[in-house]
């Protein structure tokens, strides 16, 4: 008969002091674990949509950047057959039909003149555009993607009937995208509660870019009055749209992407 | 048994507690108009905040290249209804009413922060009736100077507020922004509140103010002002508008050919320290024992209380200021500059030229005959 002995009490006894070794162990270990995506601290918005105009580009160029002295190119969209005049060295400029080209600084406020609204002939309104970021492009393309700001019918209506609209334009997060091929002329528009802020919706959908501000105020006694046109911040004229290049997918033989 | 369960409620406890199930540590800081302010509750320059941050239209501001708002200075009105009425307002001195009449729908600019008296005739259904409301434009504040930018100030007359202002009552509507949490669509617009339509006791003006921002504040009753005796006449009563000669001097206010305030406009901004609020840092909670607070409940009766406590519960996390502050700075790519020069062999060296630069022979004799 052979077999081995084992000595259960003292084992049990070597094992006593290993469990708090065990246990600090596994806590240990356990503080080295960061924090979950939702456990994350909110972020505090320090600018609102609703601050008058031009605190939010002035607050962002105190941020620093390659922002000052950069001519932003937008473009002002509308309905057919709107007319667009932009302010420049106290005065609007001759009207030209939308779309409308022009660069922009960043931080300043500009005031143009929308005519020829279709159902609303004779009656103007006079938005501004505050561009609060710049986008990066290819060196030399720059004025082949500007930052498209939309008038739309109804809200040059809404505008005309007494209301304040405030639009924000951004920069859609390529991450957040819908896999779906989209029309590039018309721009994907989201409606937010009078609770939210829009600029705190857009910078969670994207990077705003600028902020479109559309009402009912005519200019003052003076026509054109510097207050009225935030002083005329300067404005770089731009040609008409020229075609965009041709995509290197295209140019390339044999190959061709599309999404469906 | 138990031995394993309690052992497993510790590390579950353990774990919850490190890896940050619990509230997460968060700094919460006021919405961006209040940070615009010196302090919780407070507007207005104060300490605690840098106020170059807030263009509001100064002409300062406007010269450093900072944008100037239109809203600041002067709101423009539109006057809707009832249409075909004729406004008037006083324009070289108070009483005189001697603008050119604006026909409803019309647009006028008035200066902010000022009282201006109208006179309303040629109401459409109240022939021969003349009303001279009073329209008081409030201050400029950073909630409504991008409203006022872009648009004007409704003001429309309903034919109730002609009824009731015939019959003896006194009308007055409040027009205000409403503030986000007030309104359900981001499309803003002015809302109206009318003294005749709310609950008996309720102040419109504190209402409005509670909602929103007050733009304008419209005052309406059946005084006729152009009454003989009036104090109103010829005479400019307006402070600093009236010259030496005792005749009506520059208007104030929009300049000539503008409307004249008859006084300035009792609706300060919000909480302004110091102005409508007590100094920054001055306590304002009630107490019942004593000033500063209610007065003793019943009146006049001697004070019974004789202590209270008030507890804060609020979580407070002021961090001492840094003492100290250790930067470890590092530029890359760095400097790399050539070791210099510590020693330096010269050597001096003359090379034996190969042409003959030596005197002529020719030179070096003299021949004398």
């Amino acid at each position: 008969m052979s077999g081995k002995l084992r000595n259960r009490s003292s084992f049990a006894g070597w094992a006593g002091p290993a469990r708090p070794l065990r246990l600090l162990a596994w806590l240990v270990l356990l503080s080295l674990c960061g924090s979950a995506y939702g456990q994350r601290a909110p972020v505090h918005y320090f600018h609102s949509a609703h601050l008058p105009p031009g605190t939010v580009g002035q607050g962002q160029l105190l941020r620093g950047g390659p922002l000052p002295g950069y001519f932003q190119p937008v473009e002002v969209q509308g309905p057919p057959g709107v007319q667009i005049s932009f302010a420049a060295d106290g005065q609007f400029l001759d009207p030209q039909p939308a779309p409308a080209r022009a660069g922009m600084l960043i931080g300043a406020v500009y005031r143009f003149k929308v005519t020829n609204i279709p159902r609303r002939e004779g009656f103007e309104v006079f938005p501004t555009i505050e561009v609060i970021n710049r986008t990066y492009p290819p060196a030399g393309l720059a004025e082949h993607f500007p930052i498209p700001i939309q008038l739309t019918q109804e809200e040059l209506e809404l505008a005309l009937d007494g209301n304040f609209v405030l639009r924000v334009i951004f920069l859609e997060n390529p991450n957040l995208a819908l896999p779906v091929q989209s029309d590039p002329q018309r721009q994907l528009v989201y409606d937010v509660l009078g609770t939210e802020d829009p600029l705190e919706v857009a910078d969670r959908l994207g990077r705003p870019m600028a902020i479109l501000r559309i009402g009912s105020r005519i200019p003052d006694g003076q026509a054109d009055s510097p207050r009225f046109l935030y002083g005329s911040p300067p404005l770089l004229p731009l040609n008409q749209p020229q075609p965009h290049p041709e995509p290197r997918s295209e140019s390339l033989s044999g190959t061709r992407t599309s999404v469906r | 048994m138990k031995e394993r369960f309690g052992f497993m409620l510790v590390c579950l406890a353990a774990s919850a507690l490190l890896v940050g199930c619990v509230t997460p540590l968060e700094h919460n800081l006021p919405p961006a108009e209040r940070l615009l302010g010196p302090g919780p509750g407070v507007t207005g320059p104060g300490p605690g905040v840098m106020p170059p941050m807030m263009p509001v239209g100064h002409d300062a501001m406007f010269a450093s290249g900072m944008p100037m708002s239109p809203g600041a200075s002067a709101v423009q009105i539109l006057f809707r209804r009832p249409e075909g009425m004729q406004v008037r307002w006083d324009v070289m001195g108070e009483g005189t009413f001697d603008s050119t009449p604006l026909i409803v729908p019309g647009r006028q600019n008035f200066g902010t922060a000022g009282i201006y008296r109208l006179k309303l005739t040629n109401i459409v259904g109240r022939e021969g009736v003349e009303l001279y409301p009073t329209l008081e434009i409030g201050p400029t504040t950073p909630r409504s100077e991008a409203y006022l930018a872009h648009n004007a100030i409704p003001i429309q007359f309903t034919e109730e507020d002609f009824d009731q202002v015939l019959s003896g009552n006194f009308v007055t509507k409040v027009i205000y922004l409403p503030d986000p949490a007030f309104q359900e669509m981001a499309l803003a617009n002015v809302e109206t509140l009318v003294s005749t339509r709310l609950d008996p006791g309720m102040d419109p003006i504190t209402e409005a103010d509670r909602r929103g921002a007050i733009l304008a504040v419209l005052r309406l009753g059946n005084k006729d002002i152009e009454l003989p005796g009036s104090n109103a006449g010829a005479f400019s009563s307006i402070p600093g508008n009236a010259g030496p000669d005792g005749m009506a001097g520059p208007p104030m206010g929009m300049g000539f050919g503008g409307p004249a305030p008859m006084g300035p406009t009792g609706l300060m901004p919000s909480h302004v320290a110091g102005v409508t609020a007590p100094e920054w840092g001055m306590p304002i909670t009630g107490t019942p024992i004593g000033l500063p607070g209610p007065p003793h409940i019943p009146l006049g009766g001697p004070a019974g209380l004789q202590q209270h406590t008030i507890r804060n519960h609020t979580r407070v996390h002021m961090p001492e200021p840094t003492r100290h502050v250790h930067m470890n700075v590092r530029q890359q790519p760095g400097f790399s500059y050539p070791t210099p020069p510590n020693r330096v062999h010269i050597t001096e060296q003359s090379i034996q030229p190969a042409l003959p630069y030596n005197q002529p022979r020719i030179h070096r004799h003299e021949q004398i005959h």
